[in-house]
């Protein structure tokens, strides 16, 4: 069968259809696709963007952790996910292009394919309001 | 209640000496009912064929069942938009952070379009279709979400003592491993158990499938199993592909016929033919 | 016979074919699926079981928090998911079918489709393999 997995094909349309903001990455960390909720969270439609690798996303929307620290691509939930091939969870800022900050908490979870390959990583994540981990 | 077919094919209009007897325009279906009221399934090139659009009840529904162009390209030049006295109702469904009129505006606008909806003489009401039961005028509608990229609905009509279920772009089988083994977990289902009419999309045979795996289109044989599984009364396969002429299309439904014996009534969507339901199961086609 | 919302049934078809555990609740707030690593994981066939209400969760898997102290259905990520409508990140003790403990981490996010119905929740969990593989970030 040719054309892209039926795992990259099923979170697409199921993220095309969800409230809940995904972001997905391929294999090597570039930008594979968002969903409209995360467009009106990151504040860029994913058009604008398209397909790009992830020293050139990660800078789009200067991401710094809780203390203000820029952070490296390879630091960023998704990267390491990828790279790790493992979850990860993390709380980190973003600057949109408008100017304006927000805070995200985000799952990022590694994307592998029934048989085995990997596919890369997506991410789940939603705006940080200091209650979403339960206390 | 009455279906007639403006527009059967899918994907992009296709007209062409080969293809005159299923048609070349996109998707679009006239649905009469008994009193009069006009409802369309879609906007597709076909609209363009319709003369008579609801000016003697003063209304107008169009049902959209997603805004991918082959089904909205006749929208901007359907006649009933540019008559003052007239309702004209569209749904839609939005998506989950825009509303339909946000959403089709995005075509009905400069550059794509030079004019806005807003500047259209009807009298111009847009809705998001709401997932359930809904009423118009005329018929009950139900609508709800179906497995095809991007926000897109089905839709089942009731009304006249008759059901209409309109599914055009839909593809179940992504990504399921066991089709149809639980109906309950098969997209558009519920929509179409025992409807006396279903219109769904067939656009591609089971060789060519493989090369369009999540496309968000159907086989030919897939629909058949479907809407076996689903006890229809009269199946009409449609959203042809635009490379499939009317001697491939005839070839391509004999064969699907023959597989086995099937328990509903087979009648493939042919552009300008009328299928008008009744009470009884009987299907008159014209 | 009512079908599933088609968002379920895509996450089901997708969840059936990822190796990382996970679990979808409908609004109902009933156990509509779990893929095979979460079967795996746990010993527990939930496609025999068929459709199981949230509310069992407890005497099935003895879900406790992370110093070992019982945890209320209430407050199980997924129902907090589901009735909070909130999304949750939390450490967490289950046990599997043979009474095993498992230390996981479990993300668990309400399902909300367009117009802001509510479709259900589902959540991702694994295990944790070891205190530095933790959030990276705080």
């Amino acid at each position: 069968m040719s054309g892209p997995p039926i795992e990259l094909l099923l979170l697409k349309q199921v993220a095309g259809y969800l409230a809940m903001p995904v972001f997905l990455v391929d294999e090597d960390g570039a930008l594979e696709y968002y969903n409209e909720p995360a467009e009106e969270l990151l504040g860029q439609r994913y058009e604008e963007t398209g397909q790009i690798p992830l020293e050139t996303w990660a800078k789009i929307w200067a991401p710094t952790d809780l203390d203000g620290r820029q952070l490296a691509p390879d630091e960023l939930p998704v990267a390491v996910a990828v790279r790790e091939r493992r979850p990860v969870l993390g709380i980190i800022s973003i600057r949109r292009p408008d100017g304006s900050d927000r805070q995200l908490t985000i799952t990022a979870l590694p994307f592998e394919a029934a048989d085995g390959s990997h596919l890369g990583a997506f991410a789940i994540f939603w705006e940080s309001d200091g209650q979403t981990a339960f206390s | 209640m009455k279906a007639t077919f403006w527009g059967t094919r899918g994907s992009l209009p296709s007209p062409r000496p080969g293809t005159t007897r299923y048609g070349g325009n996109t998707s679009c279906v006239e649905v009469r009912t008994g009193d009069g009221s006009v409802m369309l399934l879609d906007a597709g090139s076909g609209i363009h064929r319709l003369a008579d659009f609801g000016a003697s009840t003063g209304r107008v529904d169009v049902l959209l069942t997603h805004l991918h162009m082959d089904h909205i390209l006749g929208l901007g030049f359907f006649g009933a938009l540019f008559q003052p006295d007239l309702e004209v109702h569209i749904w839609g469904p939005p998506s989950t952070t825009l509303d339909l009129r946000a959403r089709l505006s995005r075509y009905l606008s400069p550059p794509l379009f030079p004019v806005r909806l807003t500047d259209l003489p009807c009298k111009l009401v847009l809705h998001d279709a709401p997932r359930g039961t809904f009423d118009l005028p005329s018929a009950s509608v139900t609508a709800d979400l179906v497995c095809h990229p991007g926000p897109t609905l089905g839709y089942r009509l009731e009304a006249d003592g008759a059901t209409l279920t309109y599914i055009p772009d839909h593809e179940p089988a992504l990504g399921d491993q066991a089709f149809l083994a639980a109906p309950e977990w098969t997209s558009g289902f519920s929509l179409m158990t025992g409807v006396d009419l279903l219109i769904h999309d067939a656009q591609y045979t089971d060789e060519e499938y493989p090369a369009h795996v999540g496309w968000g289109h159907s086989t030919i044989s897939q629909t058949m199993a479907l809407a076996e599984a689903a006890g229809v009364g009269t199946l009409a396969p449609f959203h042809h592909d635009p490379s499939h002429n009317d001697v491939l299309l005839d070839r391509l439904f004999s064969v699907a016929l023959e597989e086995q014996d099937w328990s509903f009534e087979f009648s493939p969507a042919r552009e300008g033919t009328t299928l008008t339901l009744g009470r009884h199961p009987a299907l008159r086609g014209s | 016979m009512s079908a599933k919302a088609v968002e379920l049934i895509l996450l089901r078809q997708l969840l059936s074919r990822l190796p990382l555990p996970a679990t979808l609740v409908d609004a109902g707030g009933n156990i509509v699926y779990s893929n095979p690593a979460s079967e795996r994981l746990l010993g527990i066939d939930y496609e025999a079981k068929g459709e199981v209400p949230l509310s069992r969760v407890p005497e099935m898997l003895d879900p406790r928090h992370s110093d070992g102290s019982p945890m209320e259905l209430r407050h199980l990520p997924l129902s907090m998911a589901l009735h909070d409508r909130r999304p949750q990140q939390y450490p967490m003790i289950i046990h599997d079918r043979s009474g095993a403990p498992h230390r996981i981490v479990t993300t668990a996010v309400p399902l909300d489709g367009q117009g802001g119905t509510l479709l259900g929740a589902m959540n991702f969990f694994w295990e944790e393999e070891d205190e530095e593989q933790e959030p990276v970030l705080p």
